[in-house]
């Protein structure tokens, strides 16, 4: 096994290169990370420390114009959809850590499909962020390992 | 055409591309042949005319990635190579996430290198439904047998298969299914599945270290971060191609970019060819270019094992199962970087932590349906964005995705899962028991229950014998026109049933024998 000479670098999106995003856009996201990707649990780290906001915004910056509207639009649906579907009447980000978790609950189980796929491309990117930092990835055993079945004698 | 034997393996397999900071102005040129796109079809059209004494120009949007612009990072590779940062999706009656790759060797750079030939029947039903008579499975032979031998096709050797792949043989075994080991263009596979991101081994015969660089070899010119907008016409004539030259950084245009040719080919893959023949007023004559967009819709499921299963090991797509084949159902073994995978798992904050967790336990597992009863269409957008894709899903074929979904998790539980992840809104996001299953087989899918993806994407610009009814003949040339053809996915009428990369390949192989009669 040869993990360690194939290790990614700990982000491969260099942080904060080319940010994009809006300070009320990037408090949007860290909101969402912080019910999404807490810290504690099998993977001690959050989503917030392991750089998953500089992540996001390295990649609103990075897709085409087209992309990046649909990705600032997704931000604009979860934060203002408190207002728009309730219960509570406040921007997502202005709720405490428990109101956040209902309301992504909410969007997460809801019968609309349009709300759902909101929820799910969100927590795709997010959890594609989260896996750009190198402990995540060490700490689920995911280390790329280009010949792991060298021991096995295969060669190219 | 002459020579057959294996690519030559190069560790710069890109000497000679033309890349961005190589224009300083405006790029012209002239040719006897201009190829549009480097993916499967390109690729083959231009190294098989370059050999046989053309001069050919190979046209590509995206740009060259060597070992070392490959990580193993989903988002890197998502944002760098896939058309629309990865993010893809039609619109209609789903959100379908689709996936083109934008870079020297198209799709071939991300795809698993499954290679496998349609059964016999695929070529009956496409001749009884769409005229196409001369395309059997025997005629096709010799250019199926020509691309396997120069890409190295092999079963996917049981060295290289890992846990992931293995466990799928079990289950399928154990309920007495056929499943063999995935044919594929990766001759020098190590079993780093890492074939999504690009394959730090070079283990993989994408087009962009195989076809190409014999294209170069045998004279041919290749231009990278090149688009294509419009082929320039007089008449039935197709006279060259126009575009751009795109920065691939800020993806900006930049430069213009024209290309005089006797005889054009696009290849640009089923989602642009046919937005190219849109606007360019040629190849297009009675309105199906973008029309009768086809695919094969797929899901999938996360099996668990109470043992390490480290899928992050063994060949990407080592095994399937065609057993149900001739129902329109093919099942397969799976794996993308470790986040894609993650839409399975349910939930969110510290309980979707612990399921990531079970990662090292975890094997995917996912089922392809023919998508018969499923159709969509691309068209252009204005200001030079990308198309508008629809797509939507047939009520038999969102049957046939349940059907698969359950067989699935037979072979889940009979490789030893003890539970099973379906992924579908609406009922129990983990089954554990066969009442789980009961209940799952019970329960009447919808097509956004599911996440249903479609990677396997064709028939835009439709062979055919009618013009009436497709865009191009049997040799892929367009009805109507004298000199331009089509190369790529765009041409398969309605579903080769299995993965299409390998009949592209010979589709464009006989395309390119018969160009190379006729010139």
């Amino acid at each position: 096994m040869r993990h360690e000479e194939h290790a990614p670098p700990a982000s491969t999106f260099p942080k904060g290169s080319r940010a994009v995003l809006r300070q009320r856009e990037r408090k949007i996201v860290i909101a969402c990370a912080e019910v999404l990707l807490p810290d504690g649990g099998a993977i001690p780290m959050s989503g917030v420390e392991a750089g998953v906001v500089d992540y996001f915004d390295d990649m609103v910056a990075k897709v085409p114009p087209m992309t990046r509207i649909l990705l600032r639009g997704l931000l604009q649906l979860v934060e203002h959809s408190p207002t728009l579907y309730g219960p509570l009447k406040r921007p997502v980000t202005r709720l405490g850590v428990e109101d956040r978790r209902k309301v992504l609950s909410r969007l997460m189980n809801s019968r609309s499909y349009l709300l759902r796929t909101a929820f799910l491309g969100l927590r795709t990117v997010l959890t594609i962020a989260y896996f750009g930092n190198e402990e995540v990835v060490r700490s689920v055993g995911a280390t790329p390992n280009l010949e792991p079945f060298a021991r096995t004698g295969v060669s190219a | 055409m002459i020579k057959l034997g294996r690519y030559e393996v190069s560790s710069h397999p890109h000497a000679g591309v033309k890349v961005f900071a190589d224009y300083h102005g405006s790029v012209r040129d002239r040719c006897d042949v201009v190829v549009v796109g480097s993916g499967p079809g390109g690729a083959v059209v231009a190294k098989e005319l370059a050999e046989a004494g053309m001069d050919v120009v190979l046209l590509e949007e995206g740009r060259p990635w060597d070992v070392p612009d490959f990580k193993p990072d989903a988002g890197a590779a998502m944002v760098g190579m896939l058309r629309e940062g990865g993010m893809r999706a039609t619109r209609g009656n789903v959100f379908m996430p689709t996936m083109q790759a934008i870079a020297l060797g198209g799709g071939s750079v991300v795809n698993s290198a499954i290679s496998v030939r349609p059964p016999a029947w695929v070529f009956e039903r496409w001749a009884r439904d769409h005229g196409t008579e001369l395309l059997t499975a025997s005629s096709l032979d010799a250019h199926f047998g020509r691309v396997e031998t120069f890409l190295g096709i092999e079963p996917t050797p049981d060295a290289v298969l890992g846990e992931r792949n293995l466990a799928f043989r079990r289950g399928c075994d154990a309920l007495g299914m056929t499943s063999e080991p995935c044919p594929r263009n990766a001759p020098g596979c190590k079993g780093s599945a890492e074939c999504f991101t690009g394959c730090r081994n070079r283990g993989k015969g994408s087009t962009d270290v195989s076809y190409v660089p014999a294209a170069i070899r045998a004279g041919a010119r290749v231009y990278t971060s090149a688009r294509v907008d419009t082929v320039t016409a007089e008449g039935r004539l197709a006279r060259g191609v126009r575009g751009k030259i795109v920065d691939p950084v800020s993806k900006k245009d930049v430069y213009d970019l024209r290309v005089e040719a006797r005889v054009v080919v696009l290849s640009a893959g089923c989602m642009a060819t046919p937005v190219i023949l849109q606007r360019s007023g040629i190849g297009n004559e009675h309105g199906h270019a973008g029309k009768h967009l086809r695919a094969h819709p797929g899901i999938a499921v996360l099996a668990v094992f109470p043992h390490k299963i480290n899928p992050w090991e063994g060949a990407t797509q080592g095994y399937h199962s065609m057993h149900d084949l001739r129902d329109g159902l093919k099942y397969e073994v799976l794996w993308s970087p470790p986040p894609i995978i993650a839409t399975r798992f349910p939930g969110m904050g510290a309980a979707f932590k612990d399921q990531l967790a079970t990662f090292e336990r975890a094997a995917p597992f996912d089922v392809i349906v023919d998508g018969s009863d499923s159709e969509g269409s691309v068209s252009p957008r204005p200001f030079g964005m990308d198309p508008d894709i629809r797509f939507d899903i047939g009520a038999r074929d969102v049957k046939k995705l349940h059907d698969g979904l359950c067989k699935l998790l037979e072979i889940s539980f009979a490789a030893g899962a003890t539970e099973v992840l379906p992924g579908l809104h609406g009922t129990d996001p983990v089954v554990r028991s066969p009442q789980d299953l009961d209940r799952l087989r019970r329960y009447k899918m919808k097509p956004t229950d599911p996440v249903i993806a479609g990677n396997h994407v064709f028939g835009t610009t439709r062979m055919g014998s009618d013009p009436k009814a497709s865009v191009v003949d049997v040799d892929g040339r367009c009805h109507g026109t004298d000199n331009l053809y089509v190369a790529d996915s765009g041409v398969i009428p309605s579903s080769p049933a299995v993965n299409p990369m390998l009949t592209i390949m010979a589709l464009a192989s006989r395309t390119a024998s018969i160009l190379a009669a006729r010139m």
